[in-house]
């Protein structure tokens, strides 16, 4: 039976009272949010941008229906230069492989830039259980692995944490009291992980876009970690998901154009990294093995259905940076990889509905996300979709449904909801105070918990409806 | 999985219609058309100085090498890290360390993009990654004839290059920064803190061909 269990309802609404209660992220949130909107919303308004965002969705959506072929043609070049290509098709056998690899290698130092796949496929626990240290070294990343935490937003998934939680954080890693002062904060993060940089054994690193016509892995940056991870360590481990292709480098440049703005507010990243195959025989530096894993784990399920322009997401975290449900509820509330609107989408799918049946309902369908989506995915109405199957399959809650059948009943006979309304308006009225409905209890509670029922004013719209002034067609 | 299987997977699900045609159009993208040589090298200098990096426009190589020369008086500098090219002789022969002990690396662009201030560094034998990450600050000299309007006129032009890429293209627009802690910007984090670019205004090159770069003095 696939359904959304009491616990599993309670677990989530548990997640959300807790970030509610929580100043210090509503106001981080929120104050992020309100940064990046401040930063692109004029960029978005300019007609280049949806010229560019159209050209995304064309080329995405052409190298989805010819996947096979350009995943094919991706892997042939990345071997032909000297990398080596593993198909997985679940996340069990992308983690085998690179444990497989490390044990193999003796790997016992893992770096690692940030990479939401290997998240999705729960690679550092693999790795830490034979023993290997795994260090996260985007200092977002690098900050949640101190807390023990997992990413909080797609782009900057630290976003919640505040200067004061962090200098505690770092302070307790460095053994010595830090400044409060981002500046100092990532100067000892600089150096604790430069060490770490010329002391690993292996790099793993995510996979913005693969380029098949030449096999190469391009990562989009920042911070120089990438390029560190990239460089340093002997092996390079590439692990993405297998939708990430483009046909050539020339299909990069309104990705290329769109991805910096949407995800950070800026005109390009510091870095562009693009990788094909590891270290000549003549090079003095960089990888001398190259690995890419390249993972299904339900992307071509997707593949050809109803859902199928999700995987056309370049990642960009736009959808989160709008979204008034995630500015409340916070990252974490979802309990997926991939939390705000893309995650509440992405995550039924890739998991199944029953794991995530909660998700498609953290979403008020306001459609700011659909707006600001940089490959023009319809996400609200995929959102609104994905309700439609889990009613349909009966993931939905159990007061929802029931409550939704008896509306149904009473809506198609005319004298029970008559009935109904003359019962249910003055009785209303009389629970409201100070305008509203705060508080409710019973079949109300749950929505006036966290919201504000008005006060049912005047007369209903069936009373106007019959007392309208007649005209006669002509 | 095997590879025919984990294909086969995909194939089966493609919904490819008459709608997708086999091969990918390339309809040109409004982009930007800079008019003549000094706009785009205008444009390209005040984009670096939005990024915060320190451009210069010279002559000539030597006048390059000069101005190097005399950053490294400035700020007592006493090693460097480039490869030992034509264009770092007389250079390269005094400071060369290994990269991650210098105060400086020097490298340079095999392409630039004048609307996003972007160098792009082309790994090989003698181009080491190191040189334009490893250093706490990095130097770039960009020739004219190597610098496009835009990314997109890059991208596309690697897209024609014949034969395999290089190992490794770093695309650098300024400093290492983050806004990962409570999203204040911070410039210097893993990359270089500082980034110096000198525009060496020699013209326009002949062809843009890969080998066409001129190392002739």
């Amino acid at each position: 039976m696939v359904g959304l269990s009491a616990a599993s309802r309670q677990a989530f609404d548990a997640r959300v009272r807790d970030a509610l209660a929580d100043e210090v992220l509503q106001k981080v949130v929120a104050e992020g949010q309100d940064y990046m909107q401040a930063l692109v919303e004029p960029v978005r308004a300019e007609a280049q941008w949806a010229a560019a965002v159209d050209e995304i969705a064309r080329i995405r959506a052409h190298t989805l229906a010819h996947l096979d072929r350009y995943v094919d043609e991706f892997a042939t070049n990345v071997e032909a230069r000297g990398g080596k290509v593993f198909f997985a098709a679940d996340a069990a056998e992308a983690r085998r492989y690179v444990v497989d690899l490390a044990q193999r290698q003796r790997a016992k130092l893992i770096v690692k830039s940030k990479s939401m796949v290997t998240e999705e496929i729960e690679l550092n626990p693999a790795l830490e259980s034979i023993g290997a240290k795994v260090v996260e070294t985007d200092l977002g990343e690098f900050i949640l692995q101190l807390a023990h935490e997992k990413p909080f937003h797609i782009v900057a998934p630290a976003i919640h944490k505040s200067l004061e939680q962090i200098r505690e954080l770092f302070s307790t890693a460095a053994g010595r009291e830090l400044k409060a002062d981002a500046q100092a904060l990532t100067e000892y993060a600089r150096g604790a992980l430069r060490e770490q940089f010329f002391a690993a054994d292996m790099g793993i690193s995510g996979c913005n876009f693969g380029v098949a016509a030449s096999g190469t892995v391009v990562l989009v940056t920042n911070e120089g970690n990438g390029r560190m991870t990239t460089t340093l360590p002997r092996t390079h481990v590439v692990v993405m998901g297998v939708e990430r292709l483009v046909p050539t480098f020339a299909d990069l440049a309104p990705i290329l154009k769109v991805l910096p703005w949407a995800g950070a507010g800026e005109r390009i990243t510091a870095y562009v990294t693009a990788i094909t195959g590891p270290r000549r025989d003549d090079e003095a530096d960089g990888p001398s093995e190259l690995h890419v894993v390249i993972v299904d784990n339900g992307r071509s399920r997707i593949l050809g259905g109803k859902y199928e322009k999700i995987l056309t997401c370049i990642r960009c975290g736009a959808c989160l940076d709008v979204c008034p449900v995630y500015r409340k509820i916070g990252g974490h509330s979802y309990d997926s990889v991939y939390p705000g609107p893309i995650g509440a989408v992405l995550s039924p799918l890739l998991d199944g509905l029953a794991c995530h049946a909660e998700l498609p309902f953290a979403s008020s369908l306001c459609g700011a996300c659909t707006e600001v989506c940089s490959a023009g995915i319809p996400l609200a109405d995929y959102i609104r979709q994905l309700r439609e199957d889990s009613v349909s399959n009966g993931s939905a809650p159990t007061a929802w449904r029931l409550g939704f059948q008896a509306f149904a009943a009473a809506a198609v006979r005319p004298r029970f909801w008559a009935a109904a309304e003359a019962v249910a308006l003055p009785f209303l009225r009389l629970l409201s105070e100070r305008g509203a409905l705060f508080n409710g209890r019973g079949p109300l509670a749950a929505w006036t918990r966290r919201r504000d029922f008005p006060r049912a004013e005047g007369t209903s719209f069936r009373a106007q409806w019959r007392r309208r002034p007649k005209r006669r067609a002509s | 999985m095997q590879r025919r299987a984990f294909l086969e997977r995909l194939r089966s699900h493609s919904a490819r219609g008459e709608t997708q045609p086999e091969v990918l159009s390339t309809p040109g993208l409004p982009e930007l058309r800079l008019l003549s040589s000094q706009e785009r090298i205008d444009l390209f200098l005040v984009r670096l100085s939005e990024i915060g990096v320190v451009a210069h426009l010279v002559a000539s190589l030597p006048d390059a090498k000069e101005a190097v020369e005399r950053l490294l008086r400035e700020r007592a500098w006493g090693s460097v890290a480039c490869a030992p090219g034509l264009s770092w002789q007389g250079i390269a022969e005094r400071w060369t360390v290994e990269a991650r002990e210098a105060a400086i690396g020097l490298s340079e662009a095999e392409w630039a993009a004048a609307e996003t201030g972007t160098v792009v560094v082309k790994t090989s034998a003698d181009e080491r990654r190191g040189y334009s990450l490893l250093p706490s600050a990095i130097g770039v000299i960009v020739r004219e004839g190597r610098l496009r309007d835009t990314l997109g006129d890059v991208l596309r032009e690697i897209a024609s290059e014949e034969g395999p890429l290089p190992s490794c293209l770093s695309f650098i627009s300024g400093p290492s920064n983050t806004a990962d802690i409570a999203s204040v910007h911070v410039v210097g984090v893993h990359g270089p803190r500082e980034v110096f670019v000198w525009v060496i205004a020699d013209g326009p090159a002949p062809g843009g061909v890969r080998g066409s770069r001129r190392h002739d003095e």
